[in-house]
């Protein structure tokens, strides 16, 4: 097992009992290790923003194209006729 | 349920349509009955697209309302909490069970500089933890060509823009002493 994968596992808590006890150990000896599981813990927050802007954008697209496309005329002057 | 299709733009962009008009006239409807105006009838359906989203890739998703029934509830939690004072700050609805956690504080210069070095990366990322895509839904959508080289690759990605941030906040430490 990699050490990005062990970060991951021992943040989820789902390590083995002794290896999260070993790591818990490593935690405190290994200053450079904190850093790392600080920054993975980091770098799930960008993922996690990076995925919404993506979605949001997606649904802005999805927003453009009812509004514009011909295909959709009816469902605009639905929408169209409940704020007229 | 929505399967591997959940990642690839075009099709999202066809779910999001189809949710726009099996639940956004109703919406649109209520909206405008409380007072409200295109504009904000549009920025709450988005937000309450973006929480259902959120909500049908978690894991233990079982669909108990119709999608429409859950859109609606969300908009009408929304509008509620941004237009009642004294409810401001409500939960959301228990049978909703939306998780609404708040938007993670990433400054856009960090994000702009993490896309730039690796875009690929983080789409394999936001595949896999945020569209929750099973390791063999990964393989198929991103090419690997099996489970395992689909997990070593997505490890190398959440390294390498582990890397990227930690370096970057080194460098504005060094910057600023």
């Amino acid at each position: 097992m990699n050490e990005v994968q062990q970060i991951e596992q021992y943040l989820n808590r789902t390590l083995a009992p002794e290896e999260q006890v070993l790591m818990e150990a490593r935690l405190l000896l290994e200053p450079a290790l904190r850093d790392k599981v600080l920054w993975q813990q980091r770098s799930h927050e960008l993922i996690r923003a990076y995925s919404r802007k993506q979605i949001r954008l997606e649904i802005e697209k999805a927003h453009e194209r009812l509004f514009s496309e011909s295909r959709f005329s009816a469902f605009r002057r639905h929408i169209k006729h409940i704020f007229r | 349920m929505l399967t591997t299709e959940a990642i690839i733009p075009q099709t999202q962009q066809e779910l999001f349509i189809r949710l726009y008009q099996s639940a956004f006239p109703g919406v649109a409807s209520f909206i405008r009955k409380m007072g409200g105006n295109f504009d904000e009838a549009k920025d709450i359906f988005q937000d309450a697209l973006l929480l259902y989203y959120e909500k049908t890739r978690a894991q233990d998703f079982r669909p108990e309302q119709s999608e429409q029934a859950y859109l609606m509830g969300i908009c009408k939690h929304l509008w509620y909490r941004s237009h009642r004072g004294e409810k401001a700050g409500l939960p959301l609805d228990e049978n909703l069970n939306i998780s609404e956690e708040k938007e993670p504080e990433v400054s856009g210069r960090l994000m702009r500089l993490v896309e730039l070095s690796g875009k690929k990366c983080l789409e394999l990322l936001k595949a896999f933890y945020y569209d929750r895509l099973n390791m063999k839904e990964l393989s198929q959508s991103f090419g690997f060509s099996g489970e395992r080289s689909a997990t070593v690759q997505k490890h190398k990605c959440l390294e390498k823009v582990r890397n990227e941030i930690q370096q970057r906040a080194l460098n504005k430490t060094d910057f600023y002493e």
